[in-house]
């Protein structure tokens, strides 16, 4: 084939890949780039419908502690002179009462009041720390990605509501996004492994041979085709993505390594217990919201990349 | 074909000839497609009773397999996690006791330090030591593990087995979770095989559902004159009074890899197609592949040797008189064009897959497998009064026309090579075991399948309120959390309170698992037919956006096999629906493209 016609044949070619380059790019960052704006929106919504609750627990809990001293006041008031035994048999009592509440209270999820609000103000609700925007973005990516922890849930109905509605349209945009997110690292990958394989063990490349027995020059060896990543490198990919995580949660928030790969393995496979969340060490120092946040902000990336490499992985 | 001929269970055929295997003018593909189907023929009775019992099995089968492995779950768990269980309840108890007796004391010595009793002095002081109490029973609620503090065990039988179908089917509520150090990695375990084999198993249930479905649907709508839901018989739909509506003609290649069997699938032509312009169809024509071309004429010369076809005679003589012709034309439609009305045109639309671009893989492929099916059909337009079964070649458009005057456009109703002789329902062929998807008069319209799942969801919700005593509005929260597979955890049946140890509670909990898992197949009967309403409304925009062949998608099972071939528009849903099943390993994509 003559110089001529291959140069011919060659620029349109060009222009044809281009073309489908920029296409290609557009969609696959077009669609990302929507999963990510999405769940920024999403944030917000829950953020600010669920910040608006006030925390009645407290309230109650408050009131309940206020009866308590009460009773306790009488139960000295009544004796003139008052026998130890008599007192802690009553106190006693009282205080198992009060123990009930506040496990009546835990149990609807009550979280404690952190010690150091000496002030009585009862108006102004505490800060929450799970529903600041990074909890609430880590909220959004557990309802799209259906990994669901539960550890923070939406108490009002327009939360629940907004959860309903903001899922059914999420889950089928990160299907989308994973689709493509994992089309883009499959061939990524498929790439720089057909180019290490060769380059190593110098893989003869598949050749195709017209019908007339001669070489198929022309052809482009497809090599996404051809090239098949083994199994087992899958499996290793995803075994190491989740023993690294492991490691890194272990070190983050003070975890057993055990625990950090648990909770990695049960998040990336989306069934998301939420028995193990990523703050909630450091939640109860009070004080640390910055790191609580962060923690937040680095469990969602590391979730979004792990289940594109998962997608990725699938691919294959 | 002579052993072939003799299953035939159409009525008049050709000239029913018991033509053995012929020579030399056969090519090679003939020859070993006819032995196949002799292969296949003798025993067609048996094959069918075989898959039929393999279908049966599988089903059922799956079904056992998920309940048993569920069950040995719930047995294991328990058995893991009940000891240290109770052996935290244990400890709890008794460190509240201790709690509260150091805080009793501290109250005794505030009483005693005043010797005069100032009330608030004292109840400020009190109160003091009561938030102190609060805050330690928080903390030792929480050190406890569970987010609770119930007296009533978590890891029942009951509890147990919400917990393993939690893990299966990724929804994971969380209310029970594993503390022990082997429980965590057991579930990592039991996860991983039973995630695959959950959504297996949906699948499976999800294509039943979906046939059922779709057949209550077809009969309950009194449609049509055959119901074609049947996994033997492949229908020819008839619109008798779509005249209107433009024909299209598939080539669909399907290669079985072990059993005889083949799946077609048909994509409807919609209103966008008539707007095309004619050149535009012969240009499509001309952008057939030529290895497709190959492969029809061939399948036409069998036909013709076979059978003595006059349908296959006809079309080998276009096809030869094509190749003659206009460059490689395949059926040249050009006389048809100015006479024939809008509706009647047809765009013959051809894709052809071939492993590699090479003809001889598709006859590799044809010849090594068990059966293979080269198979055109065509829905075409109403000629009306024409019975189904007959072959036909019409002549569209006015003319004089019929089956004698070598029109300049073919149309079959259902065109099959390699022993299916040129029956319409196919069903002849032993190498021909096909479903043959229902078209659009069948297709159940996605509002029905939308309202049927949020019936299904509001059903839930409404047993759920009344069992629970929760609201309506937190009971259809709680089933739409739990079938999304989100599955927060805030709602628990059985787990409420009060209700957790009871009989009860038990019995709902294991209620709850019965509705989660039937929903669950309910979502998977809906995506599957939702699916093909997507991709016949949504995939032809796609079709015309993406060049002719390019990035058809083979979903094979197992090794990448060639199973069936679909138009590009079904690439996109069927990403979705192997990832929304992300885990499955029974679906793998592998995509070929023509060159």
């Amino acid at each position: 084939m003559s110089d001529l016609e291959y140069e011919r044949r060659l620029w349109p070619r060009i222009k044809n890949a281009f073309r489908v380059l920029v296409a290609f790019t557009f969609s696959h960052v077009g669609v990302c780039g929507l999963v990510v704006g999405y769940m920024i929106c999403g944030a917000f919504l829950f953020q600010m419908i669920e910040k608006q609750e006030p925390n009645t627990q407290l309230e109650d809990v408050r009131k309940i502690r206020n009866e308590t001293a009460n009773e306790l006041l009488s139960i000295v008031l009544m004796f003139n002179t008052l026998e130890k035994e008599e007192f802690f048999k009553l106190a006693n009592a009282a205080i198992k009462n009060y123990t009930e509440e506040i496990v009546n209270a835990i149990n609807l999820g009550y979280e404690g009041e952190p010690l150091n609000n000496q002030t009585h103000s009862t108006s102004v609700p505490t800060e929450n720390v799970s529903w600041s925007f990074s909890g609430a973005f880590l909220y959004s990516l557990t309802v799209i990605t259906t990994i669901g922890y539960g550890n923070v849930a939406p108490r009002s109905p327009w939360g629940k509501i907004a959860t309903i509605l903001y899922g059914i349209i999420g889950m089928p945009l990160f299907l989308l996004y994973l689709s493509n997110i994992g089309d883009i690292l499959a061939r990524g990958f498929k790439w720089t492994f057909a180019r290490c394989c060769q380059c190593r063990w110098n893989c003869v490349k598949p050749r195709r041979y017209l019908d007339n027995g001669q070489l198929d020059e022309e052809a482009v060896p497809d090599e996404e085709e051809q090239i098949t990543v083994p199994i087992s490198l899958c499996l290793a990919l995803m075994v190491g993505y989740v023993w690294g995580g492991g490691l890194l949660f272990a070190n983050w928030e003070k975890w057993t390594i055990l625990d950090a790969s648990y909770f990695c393995f049960i998040s990336l496979s989306t069934i998301g217990f939420g028995d193990l969340v990523p703050g909630d060490a450091i939640s109860s120092t009070p004080g640390r919201e910055d790191e609580i946040q962060l923690s937040f902000i680095l469990c969602s990336l590391y979730l979004l990349l792990g289940m594109a490499l998962i997608a990725m992985c699938f691919q294959f | 074909m002579g052993g072939g001929q003799s299953h035939n269970q159409q009525g008049p055929q050709g000239p029913s000839s018991s033509h053995g295997p012929n020579n030399g003018s056969v090519l090679a593909t003939k020859k070993q497609q006819h032995e196949n189907a002799n292969k296949c023929s003798p025993a067609k009775v048996k094959s069918c009773l075989r898959t039929f019992f393999a279908h049966l099995f599988s089903h059922i089968g799956l079904c056992i397999l998920i309940v048993g492995y569920t069950i040995a779950g719930a047995l294991m768990f328990e058995k893991l996690e009940k000891t240290y269980e109770m052996k935290l309840i244990g400890n709890r108890t008794a460190n509240f006791k201790k709690l509260r007796l150091h805080y009793v004391s501290e109250l005794w010595n505030i009483t005693e330090q005043f010797n005069v009793l100032y009330e608030m002095n004292w109840t400020s002081a009190v109160e003091k030591e009561l938030r102190e109490f609060e805050s330690r029973v928080v903390a030792t609620a929480n050190t406890a593990g569970y987010s609770d503090v119930k007296d009533d065990l978590h890891w029942t039988f009951s509890g147990a087995l919400l917990y393993s179908v939690s893990i299966i089917t990724t929804i994971g509520y969380g209310n029970t979770a594993p503390r022990t150090a082997w429980g965590k990695i057991l579930t990592m375990f039991y996860a991983v095989i039973g995630v695959p084999l959950m959504l297996l198993w949906l699948s499976n249930i999800g294509t039943l559902m979906a046939n059922t479905f779709k057949f209550a649907y077809s009969h309950a709508c009194c449609i049509s004159s055959n119901p074609s839901s049947s996994s033997r018989s492949v229908q020819t739909k008839r619109t008798p009074s779509s005249k209107t509506e433009p024909s299209s003609i598939q080539v669909k290649y399907s290669v079985s890899a072990m059993t005889c069997e083949t799946q077609v699938v048909q994509a409807q032509q919609n209103m966008h197609q008539r707007a095309l312009n004619r050149r535009e169809q012969r240009a499509k024509l001309r952008s057939l592949d030529p290895s497709a071309k190959q492969v029809l004429m061939e399948c036409a010369e069998y036909n013709v040797n076979m059978d003595q076809d006059e349908r296959s005679r006809r079309i080998l003589h276009q096809l030869h008189s094509d190749s003659g012709g206009n460059g490689g034309e395949m059926l040249n439609i050009s006389g048809m064009d100015e006479e024939s009305s809008d509706e009647v045109e047809s765009v013959i639309d051809m894709r052809g897959v071939t492993r590699g671009g090479d003809q001889s893989d598709l006859r590799g492929l044809n010849g090594g497998r068990g059966g293979s099916v080269m198979e055109i059909s065509v829905n075409s337009n109403g000629m009306e009064g024409t019975p189904s079964r007959i072959p036909l070649l019409h002549h569209k458009g006015g003319g004089v026309g019929g089956i004698e005057s070598g029109p300049d456009l073919v149309e079959v109703d259902e065109y099959h090579c390699g022993g299916g002789g040129s029956g319409s329902d196919g069903s002849a062929s032993p190498s021909l075991n096909k479903y043959h998807l229902p078209r659009t008069e069948q297709r159940v319209p996605v509002s029905l399948v939308l309202t049927f799942v949020v019936l299904y969801i509001m059903g839930g919700a409404a047993v759920f309120s009344v069992w629970e005593k929760w609201g309506f509005l937190d009971s259809a929260y709680f089933c739409f959390i739990t079938l999304s597979t989100i599955g927060l955890g805030d709602y628990v049946p059985g787990v409420s309170f009060g209700s957790a140890g009871t009989k009860e509670g038990q019995a709902q909990l294991i209620v709850c698992c019965l509705y989660l898992v039937l929903g669950l197949a309910i979502i998977a009967m809906s995506f599957n037919l939702v699916q093909e309403e997507v991709a016949a409304k949504v995939g032809i925009s796609i079709r015309q956006e993406q060049e002719e062949g390019k990035g058809i998608v083979v979903v094979g099972s197992g090794h990448p096999t060639l199973v069936s071939i679909v138009n590009p528009s079904d690439y996109a849903n069927m990403t979705m629906i192997s990832l929304k099943s992300p885990k499955s390993k029974a679906i793998s994509l592998v995509g070929y493209t023509l060159n």
